[in-house]
């Protein structure tokens, strides 16, 4: 019987769902339920025999047919080691080589100078295929860079950033910068709520493999252009900290920061820090320009080119991605 | 054997870890829109949408969705979804090589009516307008990021307002449970989850957490440009100014206590800049202006600190802006909704999962929870103390291990398939998830919203302030008790 507009209704009359607590089951409803679990009964029904013969041969298909499974929590036992020791039989299955946790250390977090920092092993899996898409990311439609004479214009503003920064009520901000040479994770955490080192090992390790697989493409695109960095335009800039060896354009810091945004409001979208988070990477990129190592147009080139890879970057961490949302899900 | 879909409240003993068991699709009959769930008869709603009608269009303005997931390919809209994470001004979600023919066509007539639109339009609507009217050139090697694996959210939304039940799929057998060990086979099965309103088309329009003004007014115009009969938003936008993060005294004559935004309490991580506060305004207007012509549903928040999301918080009498709040399966306002503080007041409230609560205002605990402690026991004696609904809202999710439900196996799909190509899956507890939190209220208040389009009980063309006003109809606020709450009886007589 199917009902109006196309949907067939049968569907919810032949099977139910039901669940309890975070279990849930799938079960074929019987015709007429009482009868096809106790097919001695006699019926009493105008009906007799005949109707009892035909219940009875749609149960026998049908009776018995439940499916059970588990909602939203999945994989608890998984995540652990325990869970897997008894296990042996899943050592096959792809859920559980997924849990990291079972072959070694995740990573390690180190002390640093009071930051957070968060060492793993390279991610070879994750560079294997950041290559085998190459073709999805060489060619980005990344904006040229500006003329010198656009980059001339912007040259006030930056020596305007120079002094404020001298000034005591940005002291904080010149421990950002210190702090942020490097990748450092805190600013990404605090918003998060996490800045405290426990438990997130997959957020972290998501964080740390997104910011070197984008060091690695936007080092191509830093090649392509070979910009100038802005002291280097105009010498009388007096850099906070020394300037990367590396070209201006796009800044790698903008976009590695933005993409951390990216991937992870992408992986945990009902996080009510993502907004934060965001906001958080943009401080970091204009920290840059505070620093003056970095010129306006290189910060929007590397939040550009965050969003120009993020179809990409999405695939290449994926596996990363689904860990650090079951983490957060619990 | 007949399910009973309101467990007996002696039904289960108490603190043992055994809950109640309730029908997935519980929320239909308590909402009125099928009468019972074994017959699932619905005279007067599923009933009433004749198969000629125009179908009612949503705008699911989201995360990604799962366009695949086998309860929700008939109700997506292939040819208009589109993505604003990976591009400001859109990318289409399906290329346009992996679109039908007739879906070929539909979007070429959004393109066109957009490049009509850019004329009339003003700032960022005319530039998006303009852009997606070019969108053979401009779009030509854009990229959508709606990757299905992180599509959770936005596919639990949708399956609430427009799942159709699924037919035709099979579920691995392995080869242990078969009398002859060597055949592993297959069992057809059915997938019977439905949403509220399973008539409907719903278009997913794909937007991130990425705090740019521009982004949601794409998205808005997207939304306005292809006529759809309500837009729903369930995420709050972190607009400096209108999005609270505190409250402080109101300034007199006014009294009480009102939200204030980021850039007032100088918290700011990165200062707003004029004209970025500009674009904001811009926002808000065009809020107002869209809600003119069609109903925004949005969420009024999960915080449960008495204050509203924005853009929930711009809802008034006079706009078709919607604040939906959760209720519980009990009758109450859900622990977490906003909705219960003076002065920062839902539109409407709709019906979604419970959660525990425990500090000096509530007390809300789950019966049924493993507890041997006489201590904690003894809490649940303490004077208000309400016991935690069992029931909490099922939704489809995406299948396999991402997504709210996970999966032990690492593929959804068998490959080989089953009879005659048939896709066979490994489990089945994967499609579905338990949902909850004032967006699934939102789903909720707008499949029934969608229900009374589809089924003629809403006219379209009203005015979204007077369909607002006959949803409410009138009813008193009772923030404890989750008024007026929105069902199927009660949409009104619609006009």
């Amino acid at each position: 019987m199917t009902g109006p507009g196309g949907f067939d209704l049968s569907i919810l009359q032949d099977w139910a769902l039901s669940v309890r607590a975070d279990t849930i089951e799938l079960r074929a409803t019987p015709e007429d339920g009482e009868v096809a679990l106790q097919p001695m009964q006699q019926g009493d029904g105008p009906e007799g025999p005949t109707q009892m013969m035909a219940s009875l041969s749609v149960s026998a298909a049908m009776a018995g047919l439940s499916f059970q499974g588990v909602l939203n929590r999945g994989n608890r036992g998984n995540r652990g080691n325990r869970g897997n020791r008894g296990n042996r039989g899943n050592r096959g299955n792809r859920g559980n080589r997924g849990n990291r946790g079972n072959r070694g250390n995740r990573g390690n977090r180190g002390n640093g100078d009071g930051g957070a920092y968060f060492q793993i092993l390279s991610p070879w899996e994750e560079r294997e295929k950041l290559h085998d898409l190459r073709a999805h990311w060489v060619n980005l439609p990344v904006s040229a860079p500006p003329t010198r004479n656009d980059l001339r214009a912007e040259l006030p503003v930056l020596l305007d950033l120079q002094t404020r920064l001298g000034c005591e009520a940005e002291a904080g901000r010149r421990d950002e910068i210190l702090l942020e040479r490097d990748l450092e994770l805190s600013s990404y955490l605090a918003p998060l709520g996490i800045n405290g080192g426990s438990g997130f090992d997959e957020t972290m390790r998501l964080m740390v493999v997104v910011a070197q697989i984008c060091e690695e493409v936007g080092m191509r695109y830093k090649d392509r252009w070979m910009a100038i960095r802005p002291n280097m335009l105009e010498p009388a800039l007096r850099p906070f900290i020394e300037n990367p060896a590396h070209a201006s354009y796009p800044s790698n810091h903008a976009f590695q920061s933005m993409a951390i945004a990216q991937v992870f409001a992408r992986a945990v979208p009902e996080h009510p820090g993502n907004p934060e988070l965001f906001r958080r990477a943009m401080r970091i990129a204009h920290n840059r320009e505070w620093a003056g190592v970095h010129f306006r147009a290189d910060t929007l080139a590397g939040f550009q080119l965050a969003q120009l890879f993020l179809p990409t970057l999405e695939q290449v961490v994926e596996d990363q991605m689904i860990r650090t949302s079951e983490e957060w899900r619990g | 054997m007949v399910m009973s879909l309101t467990p007996p409240a002696d039904s289960e003993p108490r603190h043992a870890g055994s809950y109640p068991s309730y029908h997935a699709l519980w929320h239909l009959e308590r909402l009125g829109v099928v009468s019972d769930l074994t017959r699932f008869a619905s005279p007067d709603a599923w009933g009433k949408v004749s198969s000629t009608a125009q179908k009612t269009c949503v705008a699911l303005i989201d995360t990604s969705v799962d366009l695949d997931h086998p309860c929700l390919a008939p109700a997506m809209d292939r040819a208009r979804a589109i993505d604003f994470a990976a591009r400001d001004f859109g990318a289409f979600a399906v290329k346009r090589a992996d679109l039908s023919g007739a879906e070929a066509q539909a979007r070429s007539e959004v393109i066109s009516a957009a490049a009509t639109a850019a004329h009339t339009a003003n700032g960022i609507a005319k530039r998006f307008l303009h852009d997606l009217g070019r969108a053979y050139e401009t779009h030509d090697g854009a990229v959508a990021a709606t990757a299905r694996a992180f599509s959770g959210h936005g596919t639990s939304m949708a399956g609430l307002i427009g799942a159709r039940p699924a037919s035709g799929v099979y579920l691995h057998k392995p080869a242990r449970l078969s009398p002859h060990p060597r055949d592993a086979g297959e069992t057809e099965v059915a997938l019977p989850y439905a949403g509220i309103d399973p008539f409907c088309e719903i278009v997913a329009i794909s937007t991130s957490a990425m705090p740019s003004p521009n982004q949601m007014a794409a998205a808005l115009t997207y939304a306005d440009l292809i006529g759809v009969d309500v837009i729903v938003l369930a995420s709050s936008l972190p607009d400096p100014t209108r999005a609270g993060v505190g409250t402080v005294p109101a300034t007199p004559p006014a009294t009480g206590m009102v939200a204030v935004g980021q850039t007032d309490t100088g918290a700011e991580s990165v200062p707003s800049t004029p004209a970025e506060r500009a674009e904001w305004d811009d926002l808000h207007d065009m809020f107002i202006d869209v809600s003119s012509r069609r109903l925004i549903l949005c969420a009024a928040g999960n915080a449960g600190d008495g204050m509203l999301a924005y853009p929930a918080n711009l809802a008034a009498p006079d706009n078709g802006i919607i604040a939906v709040g959760a209720r519980t399966s009990d009758g109450l306002r859900a622990s977490y909704s906003a909705g219960g503080a003076e002065g920062a007041e839902v539109t409407l409230f709709a019906l979604s999962g419970d959660a525990p609560a425990l500090d000096a205002g509530q007390y809300r605990l789950d019966p049924f929870a493993e507890l041997d402690n006489a201590d904690q026991k003894a809490l649940f004696d303490r004077a208000g103390a309400a016991p935690v609904a069992v029931e909490t809202l099922i939704s489809t999710d995406v299948a396999g291990r991402p997504g709210y439900s996970s999966s032990e196996y690492g593929q959804v799909w068998r490959d080989p398939p089953g009879p005659n190509g048939a896709p066979v899956a490994f489990e089945f507890a994967s499609f579905f998830c338990e949902f909850s939190g004032t967006s699934a209220a939102t789903a909720v208040a707008a499949g029934l919203i969608s229900l009374g389009f589809s089924a003629g009980t809403l006219t379209r063309g009203t005015a979204p302030s007077q369909i607002k006003a006959s949803l409410i109809d009138g009813r008193a606020y009772d923030g404890a008790k989750g008024e007026p709450a929105l069902t199927w009886g009660n949409l009104g007589t619609g006009t």
